[in-house]
């Protein structure tokens, strides 16, 4: 395998809150990756549209467009060689089960340590996109009895 | 939107300036140290490189020496961070060909300016600037042995 030092992959970390923006970045950057920012979903879709990343690190609460929208706004435009890893918080038991509906590829909950987030890039990152697929069908099993529970015990 | 390269050592300088940077819409990699520093400006030419002087393995004079060399030089306009009262390592810096230089410790955002100013010059605006901060940075070091400083 080759060495390398730089450009590992171009992501792009869409999140509001700069304080956790620029956490990500700091992250990835210091994994060797190419790293930009949008700090709403639809400066993340333009980007995304404009100049493909190979992954897009996507938060869901964003003002103006949030992430399952900009899933959806990728769908619509066909783009399927992004791969997304969702920024859920844990508060939203079930925000990644619907993110994996609209074709997100795997997902971290807020809170999150540097090592789980570094974790899960490389996981996305070497995994094939069929290979993501299958784990999903997996963790949509789980999610829809998280949902359930949800509702039991928390009936809104 | 420019693609911009960090070659800083130092964890805060390196945060504090990706993040600046990001926020303005760039697309920012970043190494640790000068070996890595020359094989990433061969590897992604990125617009600009914000290169420290001081490095572990090799400095960043070794690298621009290195990206003079490379064949690559016109690709990337060079911005070098050096230590506060150090005008000699400015002068060197652009007697290297060094496009500008900033001192820490700085203002992340004055950095983001100055990078998007240089970025923003055509090739001859570029030469003129260089001319003339290599003149002012002798000048500069003249008088920093004259008065005896660094």
């Amino acid at each position: 395998m080759k060495e390398t030092t730089v450009g590992t992959a171009r992501i792009l970390v869409a999140d509001d809150d700069p304080d956790l923006r620029g956490l990500l970045c700091g992250i990835l950057i210091d994994e060797g990756h190419k790293v930009a920012a949008a700090s709403d979903g639809r400066r993340a879709l333009e980007s995304i549209l404009n100049d493909a990343p190979d992954l897009v690190v996507l938060d869901v609460m964003m003002p103006h467009m949030d992430g399952f929208s900009v899933l959806k706004g990728m769908a619509e435009a066909g783009v399927s060689n992004v791969k997304v890893l969702m920024v859920t918080a844990r508060s939203a038991e079930t925000d990644w089960a619907e993110g994996f509906r609209l074709g997100a590829d795997y997902y971290v909950t807020k809170p999150f340590d540097p090592a789980e987030l570094t974790e899960a890039v490389i996981t996305v990152l070497t995994s094939t996109k069929a290979e993501l697929a299958a784990q999903r069908v997996h963790l949509l099993d789980k999610a829809e009895m998280l949902s359930q529970l949800e509702t039991v015990f928390d009936p809104r | 939107m420019a693609r911009i390269l960090i070659a800083d050592d130092d964890a805060d300088v390196r945060q504090s300036l990706v993040i600046a940077l990001v926020d303005r819409g760039h697309e920012v990699a970043a190494v640790l140290d000068g070996h890595k520093a020359t094989a990433a400006l061969m590897d992604v030419t990125p617009d600009l490189i914000l290169l420290d002087v001081m490095m572990p393995g090799k400095d960043g004079f070794v690298v621009l020496e290195e990206l003079n060399a490379s064949g690559f030089r016109d690709l990337t306009r060079v911005l070098m961070l050096t230590s506060k009262g150090s005008e000699q390592n400015a002068r060197r810096a652009f007697e290297l060909g060094a496009d500008a230089y900033v001192t820490k410790p700085f203002d992340p955002l004055e950095v983001v300016k100055q990078v998007e100013g240089l970025l923003a010059l055509s090739s001859e605006e570029l030469r003129i600037s260089r001319e003339r901060e290599l003149d002012r940075s002798r000048l500069l070091s003249q008088l920093e042995s004259i008065l005896g400083e660094g």
